[in-house]
């Protein structure tokens, strides 16, 4: 229903230019209505105002007429049986003032004016024969005759000057044709009593006619002769003079340009109607248009965001800050972690960070949360579903505006493990090659000087024999050179085994009990150990086993045991403590000699540093040899010692 | 009293070559050998509490046991300080023919020479002569 309203409302909003349209012809109509009621109401008002002028001025005519007929009936008194006229100018003195309207009074036997009053203006007039004049008076006077009443001829120009009409009434004695009992009237004089000129002039004229006896046409006598026809007129016809008078619209079409304002009007306010409610009807569909638009493009980067948000190879959820609640989370973040997205909403985050990781992020947080950051970015340890620790990077970043209630945030974490592992990786490959680099660098200087000093013995020997005297001083020479070749050859052979162990990787490893070998290498020691009368301690366990190459054993027991003891203190009853830690694999080699000062020699300590010729006592080579032994096992030595209290080495077997 | 040249090298080859070379160039000096800093650095303290003169020229070697060249010349550096040596000349005499110990060397005010081995009688008379 409500759907139903909205798509109606939605229709009527879709074509505004035709509601407009709509709109437009409605009005129009109702102006068009209005107008033709007004136009006939002021059409029936003129009406009513013309015929009620043309009224008055017919009474006003009428009034005239009887006037005449009243003087001319008088005037018919004056005429005896006889046919005689007796005390004319008495009576006629008597009809003619001003308010008669009337201008002179005749009497006309047998057609000739014979008698007027007042005589002086009208002399001209008299004896004047009307039946003999010309036609068209001659016609009106018989015409009078024939209808035996009062008839008004004229208008008529006067022989004694102006216009005027004539009113006659035909006497008659005993039946017989006497002439005519006559008034004057001048036309002035008649359109003055009439009325005519007091209309108002700006709205209506007067006409009038006669139709001409003579002619038979229509002749026209006040002086505004225009072509009225097309103009508004009303017409009274006065029987007594056979006239037509005619009122006449000044204006031709008074009404109608009264009225075209108003249509003007109309026309444009439905116009400006129509377009005002195409306009309005237009807004709500631009806005909604744009509100088209709007959740178009909503809905576009929604599309993107969720396709961002899904598709992202990184983990994100959103979370609230106050309780630490999941809100958002999406499939990556779960993979990553090994959890399903319903397991997941229901662990703790602080409870999948490792414990040593949490600190710093429980503090990033509460600065989060107290609004001095706004994000920030840690890396951590992760617990995977599996209980595996995973390696993430963890970006966190605040999702609310500045001092809001209601606080989100945002978390994306990217898998580092197998990154960091390759880290790690190169990091190891990397300290292997710089630590191998060293060695090589070392290993081949110490070849040089080695090989040196041998060869610029020789060098200096060679220089005696050529110089050579005698025979002693030859052999001398000779015996000299072959010691020579002696150190060479045992440096040789030195060098020799440094670099076998460098190349040995088939080496057969075996398990082998620890005690057994150490009471061993004692034993190849006694002739010393009696000599500088130590006490060697073997205190590692019977059963401790490791598993090692048998000569790499030998060799590491025999240079670290035999190093112990050869650095005696003079002063106190030397000892070496040997130790195994079978839970670390650790053996422990201590003495209690002049020890060693590490900052200085420490980094020379398993070095091939020393010359290992000429000097029995001490081949700085058999330190560095076990040493390389023991890397070559994967295991690891340490060394920890004081000047004047005694060294530890701590070797690690794998 | 003879002069006394001191070598303190571990080659015990390269001590009988010296003394010969010296014995060669026909100049009035005896030998006195050491195989390593230690012993000579030992001999020296003996010498200077006792108010034994020191030897006139030292020759030392770098690579040595128990305490090498560079060991020998700092407790030796301390000494002439303490002691106000003037004439004994330290000169080293080493198989290194690397440019690090030839630096090294430099940085040491009381060394006056670097010789590469093997040396000969002219640069033991070069050594005499330096002053």
């Amino acid at each position: 229903m409500i759907k139903n309203k909205k798509q109606i409302s939605n229709r009527f909003y879709s074509y505004p230019k035709t509601i407009g349209f709509f709109v437009f012809i409605i009005i129009l109509s109702l102006i068009v209505f209005v107008v033709s009621l007004q136009y006939k109401m002021l059409r029936n008002n003129r009406e009513k105002e013309m015929s009620n002028i043309l009224n008055v001025v017919q009474q006003n005519f009428q009034q005239i007429f009887k006037t005449s007929y009243t003087a001319t009936l008088t005037m018919a008194m004056s005429i005896n049986d006889d046919g005689k006229i007796e005390n004319f100018e008495d009576i006629a003195s008597r009809l003619i003032d001003k308010k008669s309207g009337i201008d002179a009074v005749q009497l006309v036997p047998n057609g000739i004016i014979t008698k007027i009053y007042p005589l002086e203006e009208n002399k001209a007039a008299l004896n004047y024969n009307i039946l003999k004049s010309n036609y068209n008076i001659k016609k009106e006077a018989e015409k009078s005759i024939e209808r035996r009443a009062i008839y008004f001829a004229g208008p008529i120009k006067l022989v004694q000057g102006g216009v005027g009409v004539v009113g006659r009434l035909p006497v008659f004695i005993d039946n017989k044709f006497w002439g005519f009992s006559a008034v004057l009237i001048k036309l002035e004089t008649l359109i003055k009593n009439s009325g005519i000129e007091s209309i108002d002039k700006s709205k209506y004229y007067f006409q009038f006619s006669k139709k001409n006896l003579v002619t038979n046409k229509e002749e026209f006598f006040l002086p505004n002769n225009k072509i009225f026809s097309s103009n508004y007129y009303q017409t009274v016809t006065i029987a007594e003079g056979d006239w037509k008078l005619y009122l006449i619209s000044t204006k031709k079409n008074a009404i109608i340009s009264e009225v075209i304002s108003l249509s003007v009007l109309g026309l444009l306010l439905s116009i400006v109607s129509g377009l005002l409610v195409t306009y309005l009807l237009q807004r709500p569909k631009e806005l909604e248009r744009l509100l088209k638009n709007k959740s178009k493009k909503l809905l576009i980067s929604e599309k993107q965001y969720k396709a961002l948000f899904e598709q992202a190879p990184v983990g994100i959820a959103k979370l609230d800050s106050t309780s630490g609640k999941y809100l958002e989370i999406n499939n990556h973040y779960c993979s990553i972690l090994g959890y399903s997205e319903n397991e997941m909403k229901n662990i703790n985050f602080q409870k999948i960070i490792h414990d040593e990781d949490l600190a710093d992020y429980v503090l990033m947080m509460e600065k989060l949360l107290n609004e001095e950051i706004a994000t920030f970015s840690l890396e951590k340890r992760f617990y995977h579903k599996s209980g595996d620790i995973i390696r993430v990077n963890l970006l966190i970043a605040a999702l609310w505006k500045k001092s809001k209630k209601n606080k989100n945030h945002m978390i994306i974490i990217e898998d580092i493990t197998d990154k960091k592992r390759a880290e790690e990786n190169l990091k190891q490959s990397f300290d292997i090659v710089t630590d191998q680099n060293k060695r090589l660098l070392n290993f081949s200087y110490i070849v040089s000087h080695n090989l040196r000093s041998h060869t610029s013995n020789i060098q200096t020997i060679a220089d005696f024999l050529d110089q050579a005297k005698s025979k002693e001083e030859r052999d001398e020479m000779i015996a000299l050179l072959k010691n020579v070749s002696e150190s060479l050859n045992e440096t040789m052979y030195n060098l020799n085994e440094v670099v076998s162990i460098r190349t040995n990787i088939n080496l057969i490893i075996e398990p082998l009990n620890l005690h057994h070998y150490i009471e061993k290498t004692i034993n190849l020691l006694s002739d010393k150990i009696y000599e500088k009368n130590l006490i060697v301690v073997n205190a590692v366990p019977k059963n401790a086993v490791v598993n090692y190459n048998i000569s790499y054993l030998e060799s590491v027991l025999y240079n670290f045991i035999s190093n112990a003891i050869r650095y005696t203190h003079s002063q106190r009853k030397s000892e070496v403590n040997i130790s195994f830690s079978i839970e670390n694999n650790i053996l422990k080699i201590a003495d209690n000699g002049i020890g060693i000062d590490l900052n200085k020699n420490g980094e020379k300590l398993f070095g091939l540093y020393k010359t290992f010729n000429n000097s029995p006592d001490s081949k700085g080579v058999g330190l560095f040899i076990a040493k390389n032994q023991i890397d070559a096992m994967g295991g690891d030595v340490t060394v920890e010692s004081e000047l004047n209290v005694g060294t530890t080495f701590s070797i690690t077997f794998k | 009293m003879k002069k006394t040249i001191c070598i303190i090298d571990d080659d015990a080859i390269y001590q009988i070559l010296v003394s010969k070379i010296v014995q060669q160039s026909q100049i009035d000096y005896k030998i006195n050998s050491f195989k390593n800093g230690k012993e000579a650095l030992e001999s020296f303290i003996f010498s200077l509490e006792n108010n034994i003169i020191l030897p006139h020229i030292v020759l030392l070697d770098i690579e040595m046991p128990q305490m090498d060249g560079w060991d020998f010349m700092e407790r030796m550096e301390q000494l002439i300080t303490k002691y106000q040596i003037f004439d004994t000349k330290i000169y080293i005499v080493s198989s290194s023919i690397s440019y690090e110990d030839l630096e090294k060397s430099k940085t040491f005010k009381n060394i006056l020479g670097y010789y590469s081995k093997p040396i000969n009688s002219n640069d033991i008379i070069d050594m005499i002569e330096k002053k």
